[in-house]
């Protein structure tokens, strides 16, 4: 399946691109999107040097979370909240 | 419930325009609120920040976290917004206004809206370098992400093989406001 990814931030920056499409197995988990975003591709370095979460349908995802081609995923770099 | 003319509880939005301080204020003033406690997170030390939101996830974040603070410290009001775009030096980018019976509840309620929303609403913030360019700020990890330089093998739950449940497809963040906003629903 293709699943179609939201970026954000440095993330959308570095892509070039709003969104980045990634081909999955069926029954893939937000781990398998992230693993395949961090091996290759545009992202790859700055996934490696920042923490990065997923958000399915606009909730944080656990890394188990079980995707669908018709999910909305975004990718989230960290946020801007700093010191207090 | 069933009045209209009931004011709305929670005052949630993302906005390209200047904030108000003093409308939040008025937003939030209730006959029975002797408290009305404001912050306002203001641009400092940069020309200017650009602040880029992902919508409408970053609302439903902070409605989620307004309703959560209102119940864990009996507020009668809870007022937020959040700009996008570029803030100059000196404006507000965030304005969090809340009111109480109380100013402890009052001072306790915005304290936690305030961290939270930094903690979980999905923004980020651009600063001008001095002598031109900008950077995107290294801010606080999202709720439930995976560490950096950690290998595939680290990252992933040992698979069964069984059937994959959808049930429990997401999970929240384990902060007191996560709890009390499960105990709310």
């Amino acid at each position: 399946m293709n699943v179609e990814v939201k970026l954000f931030g440095l993330l959308r920056e570095r892509a070039g691109s709003p969104t980045v499409v990634l081909e999955l197995p069926e029954g893939a988990v937000v781990a398998d999107a992230l693993d395949k975003l961090a091996s290759s591709g545009p992202l790859a370095e700055a996934i490696a040097r920042v923490s990065v979460a997923m958000a399915v349908n606009r909730e944080y995802a656990d890394p188990q979370t079980v995707l669908a081609a018709e999910d909305e995923l975004a990718l989230i770099p960290p946020l801007s909240g700093g010191s207090r | 419930v069933g009045s209209s003319a009931l004011r709305e509880s929670t005052h949630v939005r993302v906005t390209r325009a200047p904030l108000s301080a003093a409308a939040l204020a008025r937003l939030v003033s209730r006959p029975g609120a002797g408290a009305i406690v404001l912050f306002q997170g203001i641009t400092r030390e940069v020309a200017y920040l650009d602040y880029e939101a992902y919508l409408p996830m970053a609302e439903e974040r902070m409605e989620s976290i307004a309703r959560a603070c209102l119940a864990a410290h009996s507020l009668q009001a809870v007022a937020v917004e959040h700009r996008v775009g570029r803030v100059a030096l000196g404006e507000a980018s965030v304005v969090v206004a809340v009111s109480a019976a109380h100013r402890r509840e009052a001072f306790a309620g915005a304290s936690e809206m305030i961290d939270t929303i930094k903690a979980e609403a999905p923004v980020w913030k651009r600063e001008a370098r001095d002598g031109g360019g900008s950077h995107w700020v290294d801010g606080t990890a999202a709720p439930r992400s995976r560490a950096p330089q950690s290998s595939a093998a680290q990252s992933r739950a040992p698979q069964s093989g069984a059937p994959q449940s959808s049930a429990g497809r997401s999970s929240e963040p384990q902060s007191p406001v996560a709890q009390a906003r499960r105990q709310a629903r």
